[in-house]
Formats: structure tokens, sequence, C-alpha cells
């Protein structure tokens, strides 16, 4: 084979590779096409005369989505968020069109229905008898990175725990499954985001009197291959 | 709200989608601050970037092909 024969080979082999990856990514593709046009929906609002118009339209477009429950928690999450912030620009402004008022009339029934689809996920576990209480993060005093790059990260990180979440729950019928399954991927598969995931649930099964002594153990062990001491876990 | 870097993969997604390959590197390049711990997001910008490197090198092998044959035209012509 020439060196041009093995060129070519190697070119055609890393773009069919692609192709098929971006293939494999298409639904997940098309939702963020959705939740970005909406993104920049909502970051044009203030210089834009016609965004209720753009709003409508791109509800009038991704309704049939919402009903086919399409999109995975952590883009629903993310969709939640850009629709807040357009409802806040919108109860801003003076203005009480009909056209603003069927938008926020919209907007109610995404988030009514979104968090309808959530609460079938969770009457299917009967592990959890008590929804869910977020507490305040603690502040940290660390003055490493900048603010905003580290709530980006953050934020980027908390998204993956929600995708693994559902990922690890999907076939499990109790919390305690799923905890199992997560301290196993942070151990075999030294994934930080598993150990954090881990640290969660167990928290939360602490608050809710669960036996979790045996998950701390296994948290701690888990914790060390990540070159922490394992002895605040 | 997305912010850039999130904004910068998506890009890159679908200039891969457009056989785009070096306008989607050049989104690779701006997401991957955000990105480097993602293995997903390593993989294709690397791909990406191994095939623009390969193209490179095809192109620069047609212009020697080129330049040969230019060259026999004059000696023998």
């Amino acid at each position: 084979m020439s060196q041009v024969e093995a060129l070519k080979s190697l070119e055609s082999l890393l773009e069919n590779f692609l192709e098929r990856a971006v293939k494999l990514k298409q639904n997940q593709l098309q939702n963020l096409g959705g939740i970005n046009r909406l993104d920049d929906i909502a970051r044009q609002m203030d210089i834009r005369d016609d965004f209720t118009e753009e709003i409508g339209n791109w509800f009038a477009e991704h309704n049939p989505w919402l009903k086919e429950n399409r999109f995975k928690p952590a883009e629903e999450n993310r969709i939640q968020v850009i629709l807040e912030q357009i409802g806040k620009k919108m109860s801003g402004s003076d203005l009480g069109s009909p056209a603003e008022n069927k938008i926020r009339t919209e907007i109610d029934r995404w988030d009514r229905t979104i968090k309808e689809s959530r609460k079938l996920v969770l009457k299917r576990g009967p592990e959890t008898p008590r929804p869910y209480s977020p507490t305040k993060p603690a502040e940290t005093t660390k003055p490493a990175e900048p603010v905003a790059a580290s709530i980006a990260r953050f934020d980027h990180t908390f998204q993956h725990l929600g995708a693994m979440f559902a990922d690890l729950a999907v076939s499990r019928a109790h919390l305690l499954s799923v905890l199992d399954d997560s301290l196993k991927k942070a151990e075999t598969q030294k994934n930080k985001e598993a150990l954090i995931l881990s640290a969660l649930i167990i928290y939360y099964l602490k608050l809710d009197r669960y036996k979790i002594s045996p998950y701390i153990r296994r948290l701690k062990e888990a914790e060390k291959s990540f070159g922490g001491s394992g002895k605040d876990a | 709200m997305l912010n850039t870097f999130e904004k910068a993969y998506f890009a890159a997604l679908q200039a891969l989608q457009r056989k785009d390959y070096s306008k989607a590197a050049d989104y690779f390049k701006q997401a991957a601050p955000h990105f480097k711990d993602n293995k997903e997001f390593n993989l294709l910008h690397e791909t990406t970037g191994l095939l623009l490197a390969v193209k490179e090198q095809l192109a620069a092998v047609d212009v020697d092909d080129d330049k040969i044959k230019i060259e026999e035209t004059f000696s023998n012509g």
C-alpha cells in the first residue's frame, strides 16, 4: 500500500467514525438545538421587538417534543431555567399584550408538564416517600479559581450527576441499589462524578435514618484512589 | 442559561454534521477548557484534529505529485 493509499484509507476511516458518532447523538443534538435557540431568544429579549413572535414560534415547534417526553432530566432543567428567565424579563416589562399573556400561559404549562413527568418517575420508586429538599450548599473560602468558572464547572458537574443518576436508576427499584451501582462505578472506573453522586445519596439516606455505615466505608475506600485521605467522607 | 463553552461544543457537533471539520476543530478548541475531563468530548476533538492532519498530509502529497509532473514535462519538452 502506497503512502497516499494509506492516508486515504485513514481519512475514510476517521470520517466514517465521526459520521457515526454524530449520528448516535442525533436526538441529543436536536434537543440541544432547541435549547440553544431558546437560550438565544432569552438573551436577545431586551434588544428585539419581535421576541414574542420568536418565543411563540419556538413553542409551536417544540410543543410536540414535550408531549413525546424526549428530553432528559438535565435538558428539562435547562429549559426550565431559561423559561424562568424569560418569565422574569417579561414580568419586568409593563406590557401585558395578549401575545405576552399567551407566552406566560405556555411557560406555566411547560413548567407544570415537566414537574408532572418527574412526579411519575418518583412514584415508581417506593424508596422515596419524602420529597427531596435541597439544602443551601456551604460557602467556600478557597480563592483558587475565578468564581464564575467554579460556578460553571459545578453547574456542569451537577448536570452530569443528574443524567448519571437517571441512567443508574432506570432499572433499579430501590435507592440503595442505585447507591451500590454508583459506588461500584466510582471504585472500578475511578469516576469522580460517581463518587460525588454516591456521597450525595449517602447523605440523603442519612437524613432519612437509613443505616449507612457500610456505604461510608466503601466511599472512603473509593475516595483514596482519587488522592483523597478518605478521612472526611 | 448555556455558557459559551457549551455553545461552542454544540456548534462543533453541528459542524461535524455538515462535515466542516476545520470549523469543528475551531469550536472544539474554544470549548476545550470546560470539557477537558469529558472523555467523549476529547475523543471527538482528537479525532477531528487527526483527520485534519491526515487531510493536510494528503494535500501536501498531491502538491508534490503535481510538481513532479510539471518538472517532467519541462525536461522532456
